[in-house]
């Protein structure tokens, strides 16, 4: 039987951040500051904030390609800072990334890239077979299998990076900023793809600054400003910028100051709902029916 | 997974990786083809060096020059023996008769040295032996057979000897045999010291080759590949870097061990040095494949193991 405390079994959420400040090397404010929150599985979170409030760092706080210098960060009930490199890898496998400069693999075509993913789970080639010509159906890419990443353009670089990341099916998708490089028409399908991933099971974490995004979304919202975490909304949507941010950061900290840290009350939701509400009717609707779908 | 399966893909991933990554692949091989270059070089400047000495020591010998009149038959039986000692390596017996014959060869044109000789009338040489130690530091032994050892059963070393020219050479002989280890001893380092340089610098080739691919390496490993995935592909490039190199070194080499046995041949004497590599072939292609792959191996497991560590 598995020691469970040995392999630094905590609890039951697919990932929680205790405490977690992230300061980086000759920086003197910190990335992310005392971020507490847990994530369960099946749930489609995006993580909002302006460029620099620590989005990133938080994808890549899971990840583990950056360590947090204090707190601690658990994926599936492991604390993530005391894993084997063996152990890291197979949680690794686990997380399927889009990172935010995409990285494909320059000497490997766009099918062997998407493959990769694949390989490295030990899949049959019976399996890449099958299964690689579909996810590159899937992004629109099927008829340039056999090009090299530098032959492609940022759009579809990116659709690359997304079908890599989605091909193992894996339980938690992390997408940092997915869909920079693309045209209105491809971001509602890659939001489509990622929402239907998610109704498969998979718990989606998005990262991005795109207003259209996370209200056609509409799902839990987590933002982020200065490295703090300002709001977590259940159904929540994008409203930094706009006057209603400034009451929520005011309700957060005094909220926050209770010892209730980050937590929306009954009224904080009331003004989402509202807001959720009338940003759907403008945008998501309309664009979907202007889109086809 | 079955582990055919595995390992076809990091084979597959390899051949990949060093057909695509061409220019690195081409500067790793030609870095590669001048070590093991320097590797057989040096196999055959010991093979001239081993050569060289052995005539010249074959050219060291001590001889021993009889009275006139001491029985043919006693100095038989020294030869004999002399050949049975482990030390002495060739016995060469000379006759009173050959010995007259053999300086009149040499004075053929001096025809007052040969007057001379006819108006004695008689022989004047007594018989000799020529002997030829192992080693030089040998002769010594040989020496004391005549002076103390068993010779003396069959002559008196005292009246039957007229000359022994150990003492003349000897001191040419023992300066001789110091030049030889000296020679032998530099011979080694030297060698040592260029394949050790030839070995960084093919190293640090494929590290910087590797260095190049490390954002790649440290992808492969954020998205979970394992430690065998990552680094085996980049040890069957470095096997193939390898195996490129020796078979580049092998067939550059031919040509050149062909125009230097044609052009050293005078120098180098009885040794052909073109029959010595083809003789030598197996054991050379041997040396030079398994310094190959390993010096591929050995490079490509440490420089990965670098970068693999995220």
């Amino acid at each position: 039987m598995v020691n469970l405390k040995r392999i630094g079994y905590t609890s039951d959420h697919m990932i929680q951040f205790e405490g977690v400040t992230k300061l980086y090397r000759g920086s003197q404010l910190p990335a992310l500051l005392d971020i507490s929150l847990s994530i369960e599985p099946g749930e489609f979170i995006t993580l909002v904030g302006h460029t620099g409030a620590g989005k990133t760092t938080f994808l890549k706080l899971i990840l583990v390609e950056e360590q947090p210098t204090s707190g601690k960060v658990s994926f599936d009930g492991v604390d993530l800072q005391k894993q084997s490199y063996d152990r890291l890898s197979a949680l690794r496998r686990s997380m399927g990334t889009i990172f935010q400069d995409i990285r494909l693999l320059p000497n490997k075509t766009v099918a062997e890239n998407v493959a990769f993913a694949l390989e490295i789970g030990d899949r049959s080639d019976l399996e890449l077979v099958e299964d690689v010509p579909h996810a590159l159906d899937l992004v629109g890419l099927r008829g340039k299998a056999d090009r090299f990443p530098h032959q492609l353009s940022g759009g579809e670089k990116q659709r690359l990076a997304l079908a890599r990341a989605i091909i193992a099916q894996p339980k938690l998708i992390l997408a940092d900023e997915p869909t920079g490089n693309l045209d209105p028409e491809a971001t509602f399908h890659v939001v489509e793809i990622l929402k239907k991933i998610n109704e498969l099971g998979s718990t989606v974490i998005l990262a991005t600054h795109n207003r259209e995004i996370v209200n056609a979304i509409a799902r839990r919202v987590i933002t982020l400003e200065d490295g703090k975490m300002i709001f977590d909304n259940k159904t929540g949507t994008y409203i930094l910028d706009s006057e209603d941010a400034e009451k929520e950061k005011h309700n957060s900290r005094a909220y926050s100051q209770k010892g209730t840290k980050n937590r929306n009350t009954q009224k904080d939701e009331e003004i989402h709902d509202a807001m959720n509400e009338s940003l759907i009717n403008e945008s998501d609707e309309d664009r979907a029916e202007s889109y086809g779908i | 997974m079955a582990f055919n399966t595995n390992l076809k893909r990091i084979i597959r991933g390899g051949a990949t990786q060093f057909w695509r990554n061409g220019a690195v692949s081409l500067s790793s091989i030609l870095v590669m083809t001048i070590t093991l270059f320097v590797v057989v070089s040096v196999v055959l400047l010991q093979a001239i060096l081993t050569f060289s000495l052995q005539q010249i020591q074959n050219k060291v010998d001590v001889n021993v020059y009889f009275t006139q009149g001491v029985s043919e038959s006693a100095i038989l039986d020294i030869v004999d023996i002399l050949k049975n000692l482990p030390e002495v390596a060739e016995v060469t017996y000379s006759s009173e008769d050959e010995e007259l014959l053999a300086f009149e060869v040499r004075h053929q044109g001096d025809s007052v040295t040969l007057q001379a000789l006819e108006e004695l009338g008689e022989n004047p040489f007594g018989a000799a032996i020529a002997i030829r130690a192992r080693e030089t530091s040998q002769y010594e032994t040989v020496i004391e057979f005549f002076e103390t050892g068993k010779a003396s059963e069959f002559i008196n070393a005292s009246t039957d000897i007229e000359k022994i020219n150990y003492y003349q050479n000897a001191n040419i002989i023992e300066r001789l045999g110091r030049v030889i280890s000296s020679v032998t001893m530099i011979g080694y380092v030297i060698s040592a010291i260029l394949i050790i340089v030839s070995i960084i610098i093919t190293f640090n080739t494929i590290r910087i080759a590797i260095y190049i691919a490390r954002e790649d390496i440290r992808l492969m490993r954020l998205v979970g590949a394992p430690d065998r995935i990552i680094q085996g592909p980049f040890i069957i490039a470095g096997i193939i870097y390898g195996l490129v190199a020796s078979v580049l070194t092998l067939v550059l080499m031919y040509p050149t061990v062909m125009w230097l046995t044609k052009h050293t041949s005078v120098l180098l004497g009885g040794l052909n040095l073109f029959s010595y590599y083809i003789a030598n072939l197996t054991n050379i292609a041997f040396l030079v494949l398994s310094s190959g792959i390993l010096i591929g191996v050995m490079a490509s497991f440490i420089a990965v193991r670098k970068y693999v560590r995220v």
